[in-house]
């Protein structure tokens, strides 16, 4: 087995300068950031990936995630984190989807209810690439008027998908979209439209 | 022109320091110690480490000494303590069996298993100011040989069980299977309706005044329509042990003085459960024997409304019934905090209030100009 | 017993904790979040929900400024400014423009804020509805179901006894269509400044342990009525020191008669905007 990979630098510093990244990119939905660090992560997890996880998870946050349990990938995140790995999409609390080409399910991971809907799985999907562009136009909190962004490597019916899952609110999913060391938010409120 | 809204840094400095004079006193008499306050003042500290959900005896001797003897101020600066405390994980429960009690009275049956043990209370003193020379001084004599302590002694409650006369056995002493470690009330919101769990960690820390009232409400039939009883008061010193999953096997990480109470009430028969007695229960850091009695008076109120009522808190007829006004406003630091956030300038929303009033018609003085 | 505390005082699992609350609360603008407040040097009632908020948002390169009443030298903001540069060893500014976390009690500054600016609101009572329902489980439902009738109600009671509706301060809004919101005990005229910020807008209830957040470019609209609007508070007169009518005014009693003077709150936009008017 190979050693494991160090996590961050600073605990502290590194958590709290990606949270601010993390902070200015869910209260501005659509804008493209870096992490604001530098972290070496195991092969199928992108840089941005693994600080945002790292900042966001411990052992009070069930993950779930399309990589096998005993994946190098796993471990690396579980003992930096001490999150739990759940079987259950549903169950978790952050769910990382490393592989778009099959569908994503977004029904099997939990919207939160009506009187708790912050009890509800963020979704951190790695994509083959993004970039500010005119595919899909983006409105909501956050947004001044319009903006827009162009993925590579998502499917169009998943923004159908995920329309519906949002529309009857306040319950919904979460979602940040990572390509290498930068990322992005599309919190439930943010209304996409394909054009 | 001068406008009173500048100065409030030195202002602020001048008031620290006068507090630390203030606490030292006049310097003729000699500061006292945080091992005298130990020693000397044992039943504050116990209720300092109590409510302070801490139980740290040099913490708490030295919160009492920095506020003055305040307890409620030295319970929130315990907390304030406790919360930069790293967590490593969670004790085996104690097993109150098995405690070296120093005091254990009941007031059901005459002759217990293991007998009454009066020890150490004010409960048959005089209640005189001592006007003669100081305990240590007036012939309290050399120090008689010591009735050697049971180390282990039978729970009346246990004996109530065997003899099938438990209503509510199964929850009465127990938290609820599966829920031992999992809830934490220092590391989560009251979410109500509350888990039993959540329910006694809340009175334990809880302000021992309003415990205290709102248990007594309950005796004047705010809430109760008979007589409790007092099953077990026990008063001793507990082992806690631990298992640091590094080791993997468990160590004793030390002793505690803890206060058990059980009380016991008649339940008739009745929404087809058998006529027996309920419980309730109260679990205190230190010698603590009037807030063990208020908890247990409490937790039995709180259980009968949610046992009754499936936890709907509109059917809580008295606040001593309900567990969102017991366990909202039972804690010190938070009350005391907030009631005394009246203290902060409140210049703006008073000026909007004052606005609204003018605004009606009221008003008598006059409005300097600019230049005024 | 000797104590070394961490950066920003709080440790990194209630930092983490607190972190993810905000990212929901931003999600869910107007939603109250609980989360498990942790216990503060400072006491419930002093800000401690803005405090813990602050301490999981700053880092060494903030900007932090903090005001109550509108003004930097109150004795709360003092006591709090203390504790950040102790624990964080923080750059403090009285500068609105310039400052990048600005904690308030009371109070959102007169200079608009800009995009990327954080403003942390101390909040005593989060829920809107308290006085209308105290029970936690029945103000959950009226949430979730979006049942706020009852405030109507009691609005539309105001003006049937003064012909006008009542509430001065802490007046309750409604974030992005959705949830009823208290803004916090800052006076009805702050209210506007809420609506489409550039800002992000944090609101930390800690004895209460909950948070909530207005994202920026939001809508929130103060409740009314068709025939009788929201309106803001007026003063007959001019701050005594700079001169401004576009702000908000504290009376000051000067003598024994109750003569008084209008001096604006927030006391660094006073005196800008004193120097830039006198020279």
């Amino acid at each position: 087995m190979t050693p494991l990979m160090k996590g961050f630098d600073s605990e502290v510093f590194d958590s709290q300068a990606v949270f601010r990244h993390l902070l200015d990119a869910m209260a501005y939905p659509g804008n493209i950031t870096g992490t604001g660090i530098t972290l070496a992560c195991p092969d199928r997890i992108h840089p941005g990936t693994g600080a945002l996880l790292l900042t966001l998870m411990d052992f009070e946050t069930p993950f779930w995630t399309d990589l096998a349990p005993d994946s190098s990938e796993v471990q690396w995140l579980k003992f930096h984190t001490g999150a739990p790995v759940t079987f259950d999409p549903f169950d978790a609390a952050f769910a990382l989807i490393t592989d778009t080409s099959p569908a994503i399910d977004l029904n099997r991971f939990n919207p939160g209810t009506v009187i708790s809907p912050d009890r509800s799985t963020t979704l951190v999907i790695q994509t083959h690439g993004m970039a500010e562009g005119n595919h899909l136009r983006l409105t909501g909190p956050g947004i001044p008027s319009q903006t827009g962004l162009t993925f590579t490597g998502i499917a169009p019916d998943f923004w159908e998908h995920r329309t519906r899952i949002n529309q009857a609110g306040p319950t919904g999913i979460d979602m940040l979209f990572v390509h290498k060391d930068r990322f992005c938010a599309l919190p439930r409120t943010t209304q996409t439209e394909i054009s | 022109m001068y406008v009173a809204v500048k100065g409030g840094e030195k202002a602020v400095k001048h008031s620290q320091r006068l507090v630390t004079k203030k606490r030292r006193g006049d310097t003729r008499v000699p500061e006292i110690s945080p091992d005298q306050i130990k020693h000397q003042l044992g039943l504050g500290l116990d209720r300092v480490m109590a409510e302070g959900s801490l139980y740290d005896e040099t913490a708490a001797a030295k919160a009492i000494q920095q506020a003055q003897g305040d307890l409620t101020e030295a319970v929130f600066l315990v907390r304030a303590f406790r919360t930069t405390l790293k967590r490593f994980g969670t004790s085996r429960p104690v097993d109150t069996t098995e405690m070296t009690a120093f005091r254990r009275v009941s007031g059901i049956y005459k002759d217990i298993p293991g007998g009454q043990i009066l020890g150490p209370t004010y409960d048959y003193t005089h209640r005189l100011i001592e006007t003669g020379p100081a305990p240590d001084e007036n012939g309290t004599g050399p120090d008689q040989p010591m009735p050697s302590l049971p180390d282990k002694l039978p729970r009346v409650m246990d004996l109530l069980i065997k003899q099938g006369l438990i209503s509510d056995a199964p929850s009465a002493l127990s938290p609820e299977p599966g829920r031992e470690t999992e809830e934490d009330l220092t590391r989560q919101p009251l979410t109500f309706p509350v888990s039993r769990t959540l329910r006694l960690q809340a009175l334990a820390r809880g302000d021992e005044g309003f415990l205290l009232g709102s248990a007594y409400s309950l005796q004047r039939g705010f809430g109760l329509d008979r007589h409790p009883f007092l099953g077990e008061l026990k008063v001793g010193v507990a082992t806690v042990c631990f298992t640091p999953p590094e080791l993997g096997f468990e160590i004793r990480i030390g002793r505690i003085r803890l206060t058990e109470c059980v009380m016991v009430s008649r339940q008739d028969d009745a929404h087809g459960r058998a006529a027996g007695f309920d419980t309730g229960y109260g679990l205190v850091f230190g010698q603590n024997e009037r807030k063990a009695m208020s908890m247990s008076l409490l937790d039995r109120s709180l259980s009968d409304t949610d046992k009754n009522a499936d936890a709907d808190t509109d059917k809580a007829a008295y606040p001593a019934q309900d567990p969102e006004f017991i366990l909202s406003h039972c804690d010190s630091v938070e009350s005391s905090g907030f009631v005394q956030h009246l203290k902060l300038p409140h210049y703006v929303d008073f000026q909007s209030e004052l606005v609204f009033i003018r605004s009606r018609g009221n008003d008598q003085a006059p409005t300097k100009g600019e230049d005024g | 017993m000797t104590v070394s505390y961490n950066f920003a005082y709080l440790d990194e699992q209630s930092k983490k904790m607190i972190r993810r609350a905000i990212l929901k609360a931003l999600a869910i603008p107007g939603f109250q979040v609980p989360f498990g407040g942790r216990e503060m040097p400072l006491p419930y009632g002093w800000g401690t929900g803005g405090i813990q908020l602050t301490a999981s948002v700053i880092g060494p390169d903030d900007q932090l400024k903090v005001i109550d009443q509108g003004s930097d030298d109150t004795v709360n903001a003092i006591s709090i400014k203390h504790f950040f540069q102790k624990t964080a060893g923080i750059a403090i500014t009285e500068d609105t423009e310039t400052a990048t976390l600005i904690q308030t009690r009371h109070r959102i500054p007169e200079t608009p804020l800009k995009k990327g600016q954080i403003l942390v609101f101390q909040v005593p009572i989060p829920e809107p509805l308290q006085f209308i329902e105290p029970k936690r489980p029945q103000t959950l439902k009226m949430h979730g179901y979006e049942e706020y009738g009852s405030m109507h109600v009691k609005l539309y009671e105001d003006i049937a006894r003064f012909g006008r509706i009542a509430t001065a301060f802490d007046y309750p809004v409604r974030v992005h269509h959705r949830y009823l919101m208290s803004p916090s005990p800052i006076p009805k005229y702050d209210n506007p400044k809420l609506h489409r910020s550039p800002a992000v807008l944090l609101f930390g209830a800690g004895r209460e342990k909950r948070i909530y957040a207005i994202p920026p470019y939001t809508d929130v609209v103060s409740l009314d009525f068709e025939d009788y609007p929201f309106e803001l508070e007026h003063w007959e007169g001019a701050c005594a020191v700079c001169g401004s009518t576009q702000s908000f005014l504290d009376e000051i009693i000067t003598d024994d008669n109750g003569t008084r003077v209008l001096i604006c709150s927030d006391t660094e936009f006073c005196r800008k905007n004193a120097g830039s008017s006198q020279p």
